[in-house]
């Protein structure tokens, strides 16, 4: 990793579902080229997980010119796909530089590296402040080691520098929709309004386990809002927020600023909440702000799971919360896990049975996949969680429910929510 | 789980095992007494997700006023209308496209043997089993080409007659690319070990299968998919 004379080109690559674009790309991509200390030639490329990963590798050989860096975020569900492209690029061009990041490495960065030859460095947490950093570190000769939540090779050994607080003033992050013109990918797009997540269930990454909420200011949401929602050909987007009913007043606020653009019919879909703090007024709220499809729970209705998982349910707090959505003419996809600790066969049953009898829209139901940095993971011996190692990490078994039911359960449940979808419109 | 109730629009029409008994005298009913009684079952619907409907007894695409029957029903106010038939009749021109068109979305598909030499003769019409998959098979391009989507499930009648090719069974549904599976066992019709055969087939080809009627090696194979409610 030696000092440079000309401009590092860095190729910041997302794998990205079916019609989805990489918004870990973008927001990275603003904030490596407002780094003041750096001459750097960005490109950003996304690509479909679908692609063969040798074509997508053959994509980025063939750039001309080529690039020094490939900087790739990763998920549970591409991590397979990114980690055989990366070992094609490395033994195409042993000099090219690869850095990681995502949820799906940074809580398990020496792992990564130790498994991944390819790999020479994995930014752990947010990476709009470590990655600029890391960059200017290899620009100028210095050690990437010594970067804040950088973990990379020395000399062969797999080294971790201190990890780096998260970014607490968010609005110092540069936007991602302001300073270049903002595409949306099948005519919809993504926002987010804060990070972090009152909930600490202990299946899932996004309070990061904290239950610190950051938000950016109301003049950066409207502005981002009025960016991505000004684009010509738009019809809908979303809001990437754990929970978008966070407070009534924020609710209210949000409503504020969307409700322009829904009233040109740009509709919000899939926008998370929680449904239970959901009444008539929340609704009506929803739909000022042009919310046509809203997704939640209740993930499990088994007492045990939820207490394992640190999730609250109300049986009638969270049909009344439904029904109030349902008047208001908001489409509602209920979500269930299947194989959280604690649950039997009988409790997914009754959750199933649970989420018909208030008719959603769609029915979600998946199997738990312990991923990096929850809670399930690091206690997953403990709970009895047997699971694949290698990403996404899918269950196995859990000490309530054997591999096979786990299967049925899940083709059980897929075939009811095909069935609740097959109706009348 | 999901209820539907069950109106007959005939009488000895629904295809079942023609070894095990000739079914009687078929009739259709008239129209006006089916509709009569999905109104009167849409008026009184409460909770969970419907009101849904079956139309059982009859073979619905030989009953000569399906389209009236499709239409008021979703009038009426049915949000699942599901056809229990023998699928024969919709590889016919224009059959699984008018049905998908008038609004149909379900279809419960009756087999009672896994192959053509089975199922025909069981069901004694000869080239029954080659129609039925290419009515599934319309069925399913009428879902696409109208871009909304269908849920398809097979109706296993389980006799003695047709007990050890019940695994066979299970792969024709997954091959015809059908979301679930119902084994109806009637009386000591079929071995546990038979049965678990076929619902361990539907499961690895990723279809939903259940059983009434009989004990099952799991409790996820007893738990139905929709319930029946005669009315």
């Amino acid at each position: 990793m030696a000092r440079r004379r000309e401009a590092l080109r860095v190729a910041l690559v997302g794998v990205n579902a079916p019609g989805y674009r990489s918004l870990a790309t973008a927001y990275l991509k603003a904030a490596v080229a407002a780094e003041p200390r750096l001459d750097a030639a960005l490109m950003r490329l996304d690509f479909d997980a679908s692609v063969d990963p040798w074509w997508i590798a053959y994509r980025l050989l063939a750039l001309d010119p080529a690039p020094d860096v490939v900087a790739m975020p990763v998920m549970c569900w591409t991590a397979r796909q990114v980690y055989e492209i990366v070992r094609v690029l490395k033994q195409a061009r042993p000099e090219l530089i690869v850095i990681l990041g995502g949820p799906e490495v940074g809580p398990i960065a020496e792992e990564v590296l130790s498994a991944q030859p390819a790999v020479d460095a994995v930014v752990r947490g947010e990476g709009e402040v470590t990655l600029p950093e890391l960059l200017v570190a290899l620009d100028r000769g210095g050690d990437p080691c010594a970067v804040p939540g950088v973990s990379a090779r020395d000399h062969g050994e797999v080294v971790s520098g201190p990890d780096r607080e998260a970014v607490s003033d968010l609005d110092s992050i540069p936007s991602p929709f302001l300073d270049t013109p903002w595409v949306p990918s099948d005519g919809s797009a993504y926002i987010e309004t804060y990070r972090g997540c009152p909930h600490r269930c202990s299946y899932c990454f996004e309070g990061k386990g904290s239950t610190r909420i950051r938000s950016f200011s109301w003049e950066r949401i409207a502005a981002d809002v009025a960016a991505v929602a000004s684009v010509p050909g738009l019809r809908a987007y979303s809001f990437i927020d754990p929970v978008f009913n966070l407070t009534p007043d924020r609710l209210s606020r949000l409503a504020d600023i969307c409700e322009p653009y829904a009233r040109n019919g740009i509709r919000l879909h899939t926008i998370e909440v929680d449904i239970e703090r959901i009444d008539d007024v929340a609704a009506r709220e929803l739909v000022r702000a042009g919310v046509a499809s809203v997704e939640t729970g209740p993930q499990s209705v088994g007492a045990a799971a939820l207490s394992e998982c640190r999730r609250s349910f109300d049986a009638d707090r969270f049909t009344a919360g439904v029904e109030a959505c349902k008047r208001a003419g908001i489409a509602v996809e209920c979500d269930l896990i299947v194989g959280l600790p604690g649950d039997t066969v009988d409790d997914v049953v009754r959750g199933l049975e649970f989420v018909t009898s208030v008719d959603p829209a769609v029915l979600q139901v998946s199997t738990l996949h312990v991923l990096p940095g929850t809670d399930l993971w690091a206690r997953a011996g403990e709970l009895g969680l047997v699971f694949d190692p290698e990403p996404p990490h899918e269950l196995i078994a859990t000490r309530d429910i054997g591999y096979a039911d786990l299967r049925r359960l899940e083709v059980h449940g897929v075939a009811l929510g095909a069935q609740l979808r097959a109706a009348n419109r | 789980m999901i209820d539907y109730a069950s109106v007959p629009i005939g009488a000895a029409g629904e295809l079942c095992c023609a070894r095990c008994g000739a079914p009687g005298d078929m009739a259709a009913r008239d129209a006006a007494d089916v509709l009569a009684d999905v109104s009167r079952i849409a008026a009184q619907w409460t909770g969970g997700p419907g009101p849904n409907v079956t139309y059982t007894g009859f073979e619905p695409f030989a009953h000569p006023q399906l389209p009236a029957l499709v239409t008021s029903a979703a009038q009426a106010g049915v949000q699942r209308l599901r056809l229990r038939t023998d699928a024969g009749a919709l590889a016919s021109p224009g059959n699984a496209a008018g049905a998908f068109a008038a609004g149909v979305r379900q279809l419960e598909v009756v087999l009672l043997g896994g192959s053509a030499h089975s199922h025909d003769r069981l069901a004694e019409k000869p080239g029954l089993f080659e129609a039925a998959a290419a009515g599934v098979a319309a069925w399913r391009a009428a879902a696409t080409d109208a871009g909304d989507r269908t849920f398809v499930s097979v109706r296993v009648p389980v006799c003695r007659h047709n007990e050890a090719d019940l695994p066979q069974v299970a792969a024709v549904a997954a091959a015809w690319r059908c979301e679930a599976v119902h084994f109806v066992v009637t009386g000591d019709a079929a071995s546990e070990a038979v049965l678990a055969a076929a619902l361990e087939t539907a499961t690895v080809h990723g279809v939903a299968a259940f059983v009434s009627g009989a004990a099952v090696p799991s409790q996820v194979y007893a738990t139905s998919l929709w319930r029946e409610v005669d009315v």
